[in-house]
């Protein structure tokens, strides 16, 4: 292989290793036979948080909850309405931990704010991480689409992202920050999730 | 040359891809001009105590620069949201915004979260960063009419050698706020 041919296979090869970090989407579950049409209104949670940032899980919910508006693909009860309703349920219970929530309480919530689909989420890591010699943000987040009326799972994603470089020796498309990775992330998963209506 | 040459435009179309527009926004807002407006101080989850205060005060200053609306002053939106014991904005029922809507005689509330702002120490290198999300609420409804996510570090601009890197948090977040503003006015339906 002559010299320019061998620049032209490796510049490819970190093209197309770019292109698959770049567009690699979060890892979901959906469950099969879901008439999606039925989740009109959808609320959101606060997250659970298990990171070290005390808080992670009002950042990701804040910022989670504006990116499923944005997408306007479902109907998003009021934050400030849901996230009483969901306290006072959980208070009720004796319990601050959301992963404690019953079926019997989702049912409950749902008929409270009355929403077809309740999304539950933990946050796992926030945290910035040394590389190199930089440091980049690392997100680690677990969400789930619930249905109020059964407690049933219909749909679950994963995604762990850290804002290293993506291609050797130049910086463009890095990510520094947490607010920006918090930013992508849950348009990522958002989007995840607004694609199946 | 020539393999060098698609490689740098793959690369570069790569990162425009990579460099989501800012701020992230939608909605549309159903108003006639001059209209009130409540700016509620935003809440604050970041390590910076001032983070709210100086957010919500340039998003105040870009607001009123714009004319569009009549705005509601900050004081008082502070008595009213001392009146109903509000601390934290985004914990609000939609019963609370109709009451201090009433209340302010406005017809939209704005408000959201500080999720980030920061800057580095004097001694060491780094660049700042700001991260917030805002909405925009009718008081009769409670309905969330548009709403916006803006997350920006000071090395967005960053040529050659580090030039172009924003070390102020204060210089980062003006500019989020009067992009925010242009995407209210943009968003607006007269």
């Amino acid at each position: 292989m002559s010299a320019r041919n061998r620049i032209r296979v490796i510049g490819a090869i970190l093209a197309m290793n770019a292109v698959l970090l770049s567009c690699a989407g979060p890892r979901n579950f959906a469950l099969k036979d879901v008439d999606w049409s039925y989740y009109k209104k959808v609320g959101v949670a606060p997250f659970q948080n298990v990171s070290e940032d005390r808080a992670a899980g009002a950042k990701v919910t804040s910022a989670f909850v504006t990116e499923l508006l944005i997408t306007r693909a479902f109907e998003v009860a009021e934050p400030g309405n849901f996230a009483r309703s969901f306290s006072e349920t959980l208070r009720a219970q004796g319990t601050n931990d959301p992963s404690q929530v019953s079926a019997t309480e989702l049912k409950l919530i749902g008929d409270k704010t009355q929403v077809q689909g309740i999304v539950l989420g933990t946050v796992r890591e926030y945290r910035m991480v040394r590389v190199g010699q930089e440091e980049y943000p690392l997100i680690s987040i677990d969400l789930r689409l619930v249905d109020a009326p059964t407690g049933n799972l219909i749909w679950m994603a994963s995604v762990t992202r850290r804002g290293g470089p993506k291609f050797p020796f130049v910086s463009i498309g890095e990510t520094h920050t947490l607010g920006e990775m918090t930013e992508k992330v849950c348009t990522e998963l958002a989007g995840s999730l607004a694609s199946h209506l | 040359m020539r393999a060098f040459t698609g490689i740098g435009i793959l690369i570069c179309g790569l990162a425009s891809v990579g460099c989501a527009p800012h701020p992230h926004a939608a909605g549309q807002i159903p108003i006639t001009r001059g209209e009130r407006l409540a700016v509620l101080p935003l809440d604050n989850l970041t390590d910076s105590p001032d983070a709210s205060r100086r957010y919500t005060q340039l998003l105040f200053d870009a607001i009123g620069g714009r004319g569009a609306f009549e705005l509601v002053p900050l004081t008082d939106v502070d008595k009213a949201l001392a009146h109903y014991r509000v601390r934290r904005t985004d914990m609000m029922d939609t019963l609370t915004v109709r009451s201090i809507g009433i209340d302010l005689k406005a017809r939209y509330i704005l408000a959201g979260t500080v999720l980030d702002y920061s800057e580095p120490s004097a001694s060491s290198s780094g660049q700042a960063e700001i991260a917030v999300s805002i909405r925009m609420q009718s008081v009769a409804g409670g309905r969330i009419l548009w709403t916006c996510m803006d997350a920006r570090s000071g090395s967005d601009g960053e040529g050659p050698f580090g030039w172009g890197v924003t070390r102020r948090a204060n210089k980062l977040a003006q500019k989020s706020a009067q992009q925010i503003v242009e995407k209210i006015i943009a968003a607006l339906q007269y």
